[in-house]
């Protein structure tokens, strides 16, 4: 039992001490930090959302660097084909042979940022379906496994909407997370230009905190910690509030939605919360936790309606109202 | 650890519930208080309402809901945990409950960490009880109203109430007339029980069986149901009496019809009105309110005839001397005085009164006299107050079965067989003097007594000077018949009450026997 509080002690430690690495090359963005580990942590895909410039790719690397994971950056334009993704064979001539030889894309990286998703087209975008789920490639009847641990963090500019494809439903279920990139405020983006049009300095580099294989261990620790009954029923009547075609849901619901989140969506909310959890020194999972993790969670699960575009209500406004309300009736 | 927790979680529900019980109990008993409010409210001012034990039935009855609902909805172990997870947080209580008995490591850790949050924490301190004082205050303030509005007097109430103890009385009577129908009609089935055809006819022994024989026992049975349904919608004690009295008439007529014509009938008969006449003074005797007079005291179940100063108190009859109060509640045997009704049971001596609500005493003073000399009748007879004076120059003798100082001044040497009727008394609203004469050849002299004055101060004295004819000597039965016969066309000719008939009816028969 020591060794497990340990263990504990020390994941919790080194999550910590990724926090503060990234915190050295991102100025702000705590909450996006956090969300970012906890998805890795659980093995899970982001997509960021967020104007450009925000320092979102830069994010990517100092992340893959702190986690000393292999970083590979695809930016996704019209006119980006599948096989730029995910490799493609070639003719080589090898021991005065020529032979089909595979060579793997971009996509065969640990942490994949995949830029700009909804500028490629849904062929290219759904070329990064099955690595997403499968974490495999398959090429010419082959399947090529990707290297674990295997990462998807995409990004989408919410500005322009001219020559792009938005997601599909399928490909955003895939997604563990999905974070808004806050702008920063004026300290911070004081802070930004100071640290970006300053002389490189060493210290500023973020150091290397967690390995491939720490990564694999706290995510069995992650598993192990409980969740009780009441918290697990809270989660599921959360989701289950989100759907209009039951006649339970709330008022909110049938107004100003036309779907709601699917199994993923509960899937997603119990798993970070058990590494929401852990962060917090806690061996159980909260109504806090679920809270937290909720928004990132179920926010691109859910499909808005007319109503809720006339009346300028984003999914989160909806789905914080349907927070209060599962509370208010399960009384917690 | 599961067992460390465990005792905190109870010891949060016991806080919890004594909590529960704070919040749910003045809240029950304050609806228990309003109905008994509504059941005893009316009361103070309509009489056709009023119901105290019933308001304080429900006030038991919502206590006793109050506790059902208490013991059905304890707090739970789910429940104090989600309650001590307000002060310890994040769900560790709720979770450690479910781990109960779960060993695996990071169970323990989980319930290690919750331990060492529960040690820091105190349910005294923590968890502090919150009385709910509005309701307390508001319970209190229903409590305080229904005490008052029961036990405010009031006249309606008192009406009400009085008219409960009416039907209740009637209800009694009802039973015992039951009673007293099924033990008839056992009789006469043990009288014609199989079996016994073709043999001999036995002469029947019980009063139903007799009854039967002279196809007498319908009637009474129609007649005892007839009253029986009478009581059941009484709603004054003068329809429960006048319901008794006529029962009581109805039987002494059948009797008198079966005095001449057989003797085992008159004996069924006489048994039927001995046993009704039961009834009827057992539920006087216990009678659901007091009926005190103005300076009277209510006794004991049995009446004393007391001499001239004496007090005489009970039920079913009293008879007052001079200075004797009288209280009751049924009709006395008392030919002297005649009936005391329940409602002005009361026999003042001269200067004293008692009396209840209304002086009904309906006493005629009836003197039939019939000897050899022929003297003549005299009768007279009065209801309400007043004397009734009378002097006869007789031979014959006169004989009453009271005592004290009757008003009916017989002179003559003989016996009177006659009723002496008593004074008439008065209610305390009408306090004449009482007249007494005294036969002054009976005594040798003429004497004045003395009595004790009027409360005016004024007295009376009247003497007779007549004196008493000589009598001539005529055969004993020849002369209790003629008496008997002039004392029954006496009793059909002026307005007696039944149970005086009887009387005189059951005086000719003992003589008779």
């Amino acid at each position: 039992m020591n060794d497990l509080s340990k263990e504990y002690q020390s994941a919790v430690t080194k999550i910590r001490q990724c926090k503060t690495e990234i915190g050295k090359a991102i100025i702000g963005q705590k909450d996006i930090v956090e969300q970012l580990l906890l998805a890795i942590l659980c093995d899970g895909n982001v997509l960021l959302e967020g104007v450009p410039g925000l320092g979102k790719t830069q994010l990517a690397k100092t992340v893959s660097e702190v986690l000393d994971l292999s970083f590979s950056r695809i930016q996704f334009t019209p006119d980006l084909m599948p096989a730029d993704i995910t490799g493609t064979t070639l003719i080589t001539k090898k021991d005065g042979e020529n032979k089909f030889t595979f060579e793997k894309g971009p996509v065969f990286a640990n942490l994949v940022l995949a830029d700009e998703i909804n500028r490629a087209t849904p062929k290219t975008q759904a070329a990064l379906l099955e690595a997403m789920q499968e974490k495999t490639v398959t090429i010419s009847h082959t399947s090529y496994h990707l290297p674990l641990p295997f990462l998807v963090l995409a990004t989408q500019n919410p500005i322009e909407s001219e020559g792009t494809y938005p997601l599909p439903e399928a490909q955003l279920d895939r997604f563990l997370f999905k974070l808004f990139v806050p702008f920063p405020d004026r300290q911070e983006l004081k802070d930004i230009v100071k640290l970006t049009l300053s002389p490189v300095d060493d210290l500023t580099k973020p150091a290397n905190i967690l390995s491939a294989e720490d990564i694999f261990e706290i995510r069995s620790l992650i598993q192990e910690i409980p969740v009780s009954d009441a918290v697990m029923d809270y989660a599921m009547q959360l989701v289950l509030n989100t759907h209009p075609e039951l006649p339970d849901a709330p008022e909110i619901t049938h107004t100003y939605l036309t779907a709601g989140a699917s199994p993923r969506g509960a899937q997603a909310i119990i798993r970070t919360a058990k590494a929401h959890a852990m962060l917090e020194h806690r061996f159980n999972v909260s109504f806090d936790d679920i809270d937290y993790v909720a928004l990132p969670a179920l926010r691109h699960r859910i499909q808005t309606g007319f109503e809720a575009v006339t009346e300028n209500l984003s999914e989160d406004a909806i789905l914080l109202d349907l927070i209060e309300y599962t509370r208010n009736a399960m009384k917690i | 650890m599961d067992r460390q927790i465990r005792i905190f979680l109870r010891k949060l529900q016991r806080r919890l519930g004594v909590q529960m019980a704070m919040d749910i109990f003045p809240l029950f008993l304050s609806v228990g208080f309003l109905i008994g409010i509504f059941h005893v409210l009316p009361a103070c001012f309509y009489p056709f309402y009023y119901a105290g034990r019933l308001g304080i039935f429900w006030i038991f009855a919502c206590m006793l809901c109050g506790l059902c609902y208490f013991l059905f909805h304890l707090p739970k172990e789910a429940e104090a945990a989600h309650t001590g997870d307000a002060v310890i947080g994040k769900e560790r209580l709720l979770t450690a409950l479910e781990l109960r008995g779960n060993d695996s490591a990071i169970s323990c850790l989980q319930k290690e960490d919750t331990l060492a949050r529960i040690s820091s924490c105190s349910p005294g301190k923590d968890f502090p009880f919150s009385p709910p004082v509005k309701r307390i205050l508001f319970s209190c303030l229903a409590c305080f109203a229904f005490f008052f509005f029961l036990f405010l007097p009031s006249d309606a109430k008192a009406e009400a109430q009085h008219l409960k103890e009416i039907r209740q009385e009637a209800k009694k009577e009802i039973t015992a007339l039951s009673n007293l129908q099924k033990e008839l009609q056992k009789e006469k089935e043990l009288e014609t029980a199989p079996g016994t055809e073709g043999k001999a006819v036995k002469e029947p022994k019980t009063a139903g069986g007799k009854l039967l024989a002279h196809g007498k026992f319908e009637d009474v049975q129609n007649l005892l149901e007839e009253t029986k349904q009478k009581l059941s919608s009484t709603k004054s004690k003068t329809d429960l009496e006048r319901t008794n009295v006529k029962l009581l008439a109805s039987l002494s007529k059948y009797k008198e019809k079966a005095y001449a014509s057989s003797y085992d009938e008159l004996e069924a008969f006489s048994e039927v009105l001995e046993k009704v006449r039961n009834i009827q003074n057992s539920s006087q005797e216990h009678p659901s309110g007091s009926q005190n007079g103005e300076n009277g005291t209510q006794g004991g179940s049995s009446g004393s005839q007391n001499g001239e100063n004496g007090n005489q108190s009970g039920n079913p009859s009293s008879q007052n001397g001079e200075n004797g109060t009288q209280s009751g509640s049924s009709g006395s045997q008392d030919v002297e005085n005649g009936n005391s009704n329940e409602t002005s049971s009361h026999q003042n001596g001269e200067g004293e009164s008692s009396g209840n609500d209304s002086g009904s005493d309906t006493r005629t003073n009836n003197r039939n006299h019939s000897g050899s000399n022929g003297a003549g009748n005299e009768n007279s007879s009065g209801n309400g107050s007043g004397n009734s004076n009378g002097s006869n120059n007789k031979n014959g003798n006169a004989s009453g079965s009271g005592t004290g100082l009757g008003h009916g001044s017989e002179n003559g040497s003989g016996k009177n067989y006659g009723s002496k009727q008593g004074i008439e008394r008065e209610s305390k609203r009408n306090q004449n003097k009482e007249q007494i004469t005294i036969m002054s050849e009976a005594l040798g002299s003429e004497k004045n007594l003395t009595g004790r004055a009027s409360k005016d101060g004024n007295s009376q004295t009247q003497t007779s000077s007549n004196p008493p004819l000589a009598g001539t000597k005529k055969d004993f039965e020849e002369v209790v018949s003629e008496y008997a016969d002039s004392a029954y066309a006496a009793l059909e000719n002026n307005q007696i009450p039944s149970s005086m008939k009887y009387v005189v009816q059951n005086y000719f028969y003992n003589l008779n026997s």
